[in-house]
């Protein structure tokens, strides 16, 4: 095939020692906004947005995150209080968010990638009949919005004073006589390993994301185990796995770092917010105290903004410690 | 001409993300001489105002409506935008609309809400204003019964109702009404029940005692047992929920929250008397457990009583309520001679921030008028007008329509009305924490199995209350 040579490749390169003039500078700039301009021009919407609703009040929340403040008209300089105070005064308080925060990430997160790990495995193949129906099928609850999830959840997990008026949960429990229970109105553990049930049901969406890693392994590899003689259990174990890593590896990060900033809790809790001076411990978590601490309390979103600091210094340690201990993940023969 | 187009259409992309951005004037905190403020405004006066009020409530709406309407004779050239909020997240959408410069000038508060926005100087101190309108002669919107100017005087009005919007001595929030928890009744279940409720010989009757309550709560409870209606309860008490029933029930009991050093209180031997006495009420399934869900509620018919603040045509109209709604006042907790009714307002505020401040005035003094108050009466208002002269539910409009079922609950023992401000003894950073951990103080003692160790729900009340106490 016949290629084109742009003006701008024929050019002879410059040397890289070679002095630059102003005038030269300005006329590479000029030449680079020539040539750019129209590509930029249509990024602006993205990147002016990105700049003044991301960058700008990241920026903002460290500021805000040395003072005492209603982001109003309260302004007294704290320095580094608020971030003693998370190890001070708020101690005990942060033992028990930590504790409830790091629980639910070190059993949501394995738990979710193998569900959704499993049933992406189970949906890619061709040898059950309508094979894409069970995949709409298992994606359909992510599609219901978050709020009317969490209505329909409270109503299905109803604990009430009589049998006939139990939320449906509770009358399959009752069914097989077992005892009812009260789901999130429970204390200690059994509260959260609801939340860790209602997961599951949204785990639709990683399979989503297991399939197109799955359809991108090379059909060669298999074709090349079967050849073999290769087992199923085999090809899985020794291509499909190791194929997928990139994928895993991705799905973890992000799990990691869905779940640390989890404020779902809000949604189920019935009465007041879960939290120090309400119901529920075992379900209040780092996301939760970080907005009970700035929309529930005067002059205290600078509090909260140190919090939410602390939090992604949390996200970057365990990110940080997930890609040190990356070697397992395969990108390829040239990554060696 | 297709480099201009394309440099057009992504400026306008771009252009698009301000769109929301708009400057609506500067706050204001300072302090107002009566005398600068104008409040006769010439009729001809031309304004664009905003009016907050909360989303949920079909009946502000309307009431609302009506005034801007009549308002609209007064100053055909003033005109009204209505905007709404939502009650339960209240503070911080306030809040978030300040921040943005966008909150309109009149806007719906409450109490205890509006102190949340005190230090954000939210709202102005409109007790210069009402200084103004008392130093006029006539004030213009101040419409008599014969829809005429006349005097304004603070003594038309019920003033401790006043006092609940003020703050150190400044007005936050005038109330468009009288807000006091009363009990309604299901005269249905109740006489089905057996409970006596004729006027003569009744003790369901305004100022009747505890005691008598539980009496009451103990015929319909073994009533509803004998006619499977097990799983209902007794009474929609909005006990841990609501602190203007529960704060007012400690007190009666003698109990402190805050002392008046600021220092918290609430470990005491009143405080065990009156948990205990919610645990009885639990265990006697007078009302819910706390982790267990009701299935029927007084709304739908299926509980007896309730405890509620609101408005009788919010009830009394209900399908499942219908010719069954009647009121009491709250039951009087007379073991320690100090009984106590949770009162409140609701009522609006000025923007401090509103360019309109004069003309958002005048509305509020229509709304405060012998007129605006009959007209709000008649689009929805069925509480106790804010106005001595229209106290009496007969004859003022606020009581049309339900003139045989006992208003004067609404009114009954203002000696005894106390309102959730005990925080003001405190930093106001602390509120939210106290309150909630009011409310879970109660809440446990509402569960079977937490109220098995009282001190322990005490002692971490203590515990929360003092870290929220400690200043941000």
């Amino acid at each position: 095939m016949k290629r084109t040579i742009h003006a701008a490749e024929a050019a002879p390169a410059r040397r890289e020692d070679a002095p630059v003039s102003p005038d030269g500078r300005k006329g590479r700039i000029g030449k680079f906004i020539k040539d750019n301009y129209t590509g930029w021009l249509f990024n602006a919407p993205l990147a002016i947005g990105l700049l003044i609703f991301t960058l700008i009040p990241v920026g903002y929340s460290l500021y805000i995150s040395f003072w005492r403040t209603n982001g109003i008209n309260i302004w007294e300089w704290r320095g580094l209080d608020n971030y003693i105070r998370m190890f001070t005064i708020d101690r005990e308080e942060m033992g028990i968010v930590l504790f409830n925060t790091f629980y639910y990430v070190i059993v949501s997160v394995p738990l979710s990638l193998v569900v959704s790990y499993l049933m992406a495995v189970l949906v890619n193949t061709t040898i059950v009949k309508h094979v894409n129906t069970f995949r709409i099928l298992y994606y359909l609850p992510c599609m219901i919005p978050a709020v009317a999830a969490a209505l329909l959840w409270t109503d299905m997990m109803k604990y009430t004073a009589s049998a006939e008026s139990m939320g449906i949960l509770n009358q399959i429990l009752l069914a097989l006589g077992l005892p009812a229970s009260r789901w999130f109105q429970s204390e200690g553990p059994a509260a959260i390993a609801s939340l860790f049930f209602i997961n599951l049901w949204g785990t639709g969406s990683g399979m989503i994301l297991w399939l197109s890693a799955f359809k991108s392994i090379d059909k060669g590899l298999y074709e090349a185990a079967d050849i073999e003689g290769a087992s199923r259990f085999c090809k899985f174990c020794t291509i499909t796995i190791p194929m997928s890593t990139p994928m895993i590896f991705y799905n973890l990060i992000m799990s990691v770092i869905g779940t640390i900033q989890f404020t779902g809790t809000l949604m189920y809790s019935t009465g007041a917010l879960p939290g120090r001076g309400s119901d529920g411990e075992s379900l209040y978590m780092l996301g939760v105290k970080i907005y009970n601490t700035s929309f529930k309390i005067s002059g205290a979103q600078g509090y909260a903004a140190a919090l939410a600091w602390f939090m992604l210094a949390i996200i970057a340690v365990l990110t940080g410690i997930l890609f040190k201990t990356s070697k397992w993940v395969f990108y390829g023969e040239d990554d060696a | 001409m297709k480099r201009i187009l394309v440099v057009l259409l992504a400026g306008l992309m771009s252009l698009s993300l301000f769109a929301g951005c708009a400057h609506r004037g500067k706050n204001g905190g300072e302090t107002v001489d009566p005398e600068d403020i104008n409040v006769n405004i010439d009729p001809n006066t031309k304004a664009e105002l905003e009016i907050m009020v909360p989303g949920g409530n079909i009946n502000e709406r309307t009431m609302i409506q009506c005034l801007i309407d009549s308002f609209a004779d007064l100053y055909p050239n003033v005109t009204f935008n209505m905007s709404y909020v939502s009650v339960d997240n209240y503070v911080s959408a306030v809040g978030q609309q300040q921040l943005a410069e966008t909150l309109p000038d009149i806007v719906w508060s409450n109490s205890p809400d509006f102190y949340d926005l005190v230090e954000s100087e939210t709202f102005i101190d409109l007790a210069p204003y009402m200084k103004a309108n008392e130093m006029a002669d006539t004030v213009y919107t101040y419409r008599d019964a014969n829809g005429q100017p006349s005097k304004f005087s603070s003594e038309d009005f019920s003033t401790e109702f006043f006092d609940m919007g003020a703050m150190d001595g400044k007005n936050y929030v005038v109330p468009r009404s009288c807000d006091t928890v009363i009990t309604f009744l299901n005269t249905d279940i109740l006489t089905k029940a057996g409970v006596d409720l004729d006027p003569a010989t009744t003790k369901v009757k305004n100022g009747w005692t505890w005691d008598d309550f539980m009496q009451v709560c103990a015929q319909v409870r073994s009533w509803m047992d004998q006619n499977g209606m097990a799983s209902n309860y007794v009474i929609d008490a909005n006990l841990t929920s609501w602190l203007s029933v529960c704060y007012p029930m400690l007190i009666s009991y003698g109990a402190e929250v805050i002392d008046e050093e600021g220092k918290v209180a609430i470990d005491s031997e009143a405080t065990r008397q009156c948990l205990e006495m919610v645990a009885e009420m639990v265990e006697k399934r007078y009302i819910n457990d706390s982790t267990v869900a009701t299935t029927g509620s007084y709304d739908n018919g299926k509980s007896a009583m309730l405890f509620q603040s609101a408005s009788v045509s919010l009830y009394a109209e209900r399908l499942a309520l219908k010719g069954k709604v009647d009121l009491v006042s709250f039951p009087l907790i007379t073991v320690n001679n100090t009984p106590k009714i949770g009162a409140g307002i609701a009522g609006y505020a000025i923007n401090a921030a509103s360019e309109n401040k004069e003309i958002a005035w005048a509305f509020l003094t229509y709304l405060l008028s012998y007129e605006g108050q009959q007209k709000m009466a008649l689009n929805g208002l069925n509480l106790a007008s804010i106005r001595q002269d229209l106290a009496d539910y007969k004859t003022a409009n606020w009581g049309k329509g339900y003139e045989t079922l006992n208003l004067s609950a609404y009114t009954y023992g203002s000696e005894y009305k106390i309102s959730t401000d005990f925080f003001v003894r405190t930093t106001l950073s602390a509120k939210a924490g106290l309150q909630q951990a009011l409310q879970q103080m109660f809440n446990s003692a509402s569960n079977a199995e937490k109220a098995k160790d009282i001190d322990s729900i005490i002692a971490t009340t203590v515990r929360d209350m003092e870290d929220a106490m400690i200043e941000y």
